[in-house]
């Protein structure tokens, strides 16, 4: 197990703490929080925006800044969930559940409190698994070959695909279109154009920041408008009555590790992510709770679950991404990108090659916490007084932002007519009950699949039997199946009731 | 009945863009799975895609689903928002097209009088003005002349 050592987190520490990485770190984790309170813009939007911007930055100071907006969003999203009803990322909308009702029985500033704390142990819960799963992983990962990475991913993508809402089958349907998306331009092996419909601009495909941009930006502020009109923070805060009982203190425990448990699993798995972290945390916990009856109803352990939850898994998304370079969410591809830009390329090879970026990284998620769990707490105000903004304000502005973001990639007006045009196809899947966020996963890691579906199948003379021979691959896939099969079973027993 | 067929539109819809692939992989060169040519992949996903769009269709004929309700107001006024974006910054430049866009996507509802939106519009457009040009200093032509 190279690389994790006392020195090496020293040199970690040593490089989050110098002054121009704690600035950035700062900025990032700030500018997160707010992206996250304002609804119908996310992280995702601001990375792509950012990545221009850090272009400019050493590579550790650029990705500590962009991370910094990633987890700091997660801290940010509960915010608005709890105030207005509305999820400010999608990740808290199962926060919404017991947040809201807490706050109309007047306990806002202690769901808000609670939130902070709940954000803040799952962080710091993603971070160990992170420094003691990354070292062994890449260890792991130096004998993966092709097929282990094929398998890795199809495991993946059906983990994503089975836990969408709109049921197992259309999920899988949406992975399998992203992926299918993925092969529009000019193929890397052969030269020959696909799809493109002889347009030059479709010749490298179409840009994720565009696809993501427009299902869901454009398509999330259509549906939202009408249903986030009019709801504005009415409720007083009340700065006094921020503690929690002793008794809520004592309930919380639970929750915290288990969801943050739950939630680091689901953040290293590729393809399913911070909103799949939380629905499931919550969904357990649910079940597993003496207070089960009680959630919906503004239950303690409602919150503190899926924020564990989902803080946890934003900090485990940076175990596929670094050590098998391997994104598990669209953010993380930019991120990526963001690493190659600068000639990193990530990989098993990335912690001992580049170790004061890795170590430092995670020395700035540390620090990056604390700064959160400040910015939460004393100074929950301000975000608070960000949502006093009204609705019919916020929309026009999240409509622009989203066109500059879009437009600052390529300076290209192309990008936005396509971005249009994804917007109406994702408002369109969103009205038949298609989720777009499988979709997107498809889109991220399909033509990594190809490449290494391709390269495996090469290497096997065109022989299938190569995913199931090697054990590593073989695991990985039985994993899927099993996942699938049970997807798709309690899917027709859903029906049946 | 028809009904039914409105809820299937969308697995049809998932349907005919599988097989558009499969018919567009068809004429590439497909090569063997040895040597996968540029045609292979896209005509084993089209042809997956295919066959789960249509079971989704038949699944909508089993399952009794029902379809969102449209927002055709909202629906109109960003598209057109996101339209005047495109149409107004290649011609003249960034700023009036951030103007024009905030203006147009506002009249997805009634909540404010036009020179109430129209004020927002010239702030948001000086806001885009202050933090993307001045601070952030991204290459953006700010106003042009066509």
């Amino acid at each position: 197990m190279e690389g994790l050592s006392l020195a090496n987190l020293m040199l970690g520490l040593e490089t989050a703490f110098s002054p121009m990485n704690l600035l950035f770190c700062f900025v990032g984790v700030t500018l997160g929080t707010f992206i996250g309170v304002l609804p119908g813009i996310g992280a995702l939007a601001a990375v792509a925006m950012l990545l221009p911007v850090s272009f400019h930055l050493e590579p550790a100071t650029a990705l500590v800044m962009l991370a910094g907006v990633y987890y700091g969003a997660e801290y940010g999203g509960s915010i608005a969930s709890i105030i207005l009803n509305i999820p400010g990322t999608p990740s808290a909308s199962v926060t919404c559940l017991d947040g809201y009702p807490m706050a109309q029985q007047g306990r806002a500033g202690v769901a808000l409190f609670m939130t902070a704390i709940a954000s803040f142990c799952g962080g710091i819960m993603g971070v160990i698994v992170m420094v003691f799963l990354s070292p062994v992983l890449a260890t792991v990962a130096l004998s993966f070959g092709p097929a282990e990475y094929f398998s890795v991913m199809v495991l993946g993508l059906v983990a994503a695909s089975i836990v969408s809402q709109g049921g197992a089958l259309k999920g899988i349907l949406m992975v399998s279109v992203g992926v299918m998306l993925s092969t529009v331009g000019v193929d890397i092996n052969t030269g020959v154009e696909r799809f493109t419909g002889g347009l030059i601009e479709l010749r490298d495909g179409v840009s994720l920041v565009i696809i993501a941009m427009g299902l869901f930006g454009v398509s999330e502020v259509v549906s939202s408008i009408h249903t986030n009109l009019g709801k504005r923070a009415e409720h007083k805060i009340d700065f006094a009555s921020f503690l929690p009982t002793r008794d809520e203190w004592f309930r919380s425990i639970g929750p915290v590790l288990r969801s943050g448990s739950i939630g680091s699993f689901f953040g290293a798995l590729p393809g399913t992510g911070q909103t799949v972290a939380s629905f499931v945390g919550y969904a357990i916990e649910k079940r597993v709770s003496k207070n089960g009856d009680q959630f919906g109803k503004g239950a303690i352990e409602g919150i503190m679950s899926p924020e564990s939850a989902n803080n946890a898994a934003a900090q485990t998304a940076f175990i596929p991404t670094l050590t098998l370079g391997i994104p598990g969410s669209a953010t993380m591809a930019l991120m990526l990108g963001a690493l190659m830009i600068h000639g990193i390329i990530p990989g098993p090879r990335l912690m001992t090659e580049h170790a004061d970026l890795f170590w430092g990284l995670i020395g700035s998620f540390l620090v990056g916490n604390v700064l959160l769990l400040i910015l939460n707490i004393p100074l929950i105000g301000i975000w608070v007084r960000v949502l006093r903004v009204p609705y019919h304000l916020m929309y026009p502005t999240v409509v622009v932002l989203l066109c500059v973001g879009v437009y600052s990639i390529n300076n290209s007006a192309f990008d936005i007519w396509v971005m249009l045009v994804i917007g109406v196809m994702g408002y369109v899947m969103r009205l038949f009950k298609f989720e777009p966020a499988p979709l997107l996963i498809g889109f991220v890691l399909g033509s990594m699949i190809e490449e290494f579906m391709r390269r495996a199948l090469l290497l096997s003379r065109g022989d299938f039997m190569v995913f199931l021979e090697r054990p590593i691959s073989a695991g990985f896939l039985i994993a899927a199946a099993a996942i699938l099969g049970w997807g798709l079973v309690s899917g027709f027993r859903a029906r049946s009731d | 009945m028809i009904a039914r067929w409105m809820t299937a539109a969308g697995g049809l819809l998932f349907l005919a863009l599988g097989l558009f692939f499969v018919t567009g992989a068809l004429d590439m060169d497909l090569g063997s799975a040895r040597r996968m040519g540029p045609g292979y992949f896209p005509l084993l996903l089209g042809a997956l895609v295919s066959v789960l769009a249509g079971a989704v269709v038949v699944q909508a004929f089993l399952r009794r689903d029902e379809n969102g309700r449209p927002d055709l107001r909202s629906f109109a006024a960003v598209s057109a928002g996101v339209l005047a974006f495109a149409l107004v910054t290649p011609n003249f430049g960034m700023i009036p097209a951030a103007f024009l866009s905030v203006l147009v996507s506002s009249f997805a509802d009634s909540r404010m009088i036009f020179a109430q939106k129209f004020l927002l519009a010239v702030g948001v457009a000086g806001a885009v003005w202050v933090i993307f040009i001045l601070a952030l200093q991204l290459p953006f032509e700010t106003f042009r002349t066509p």
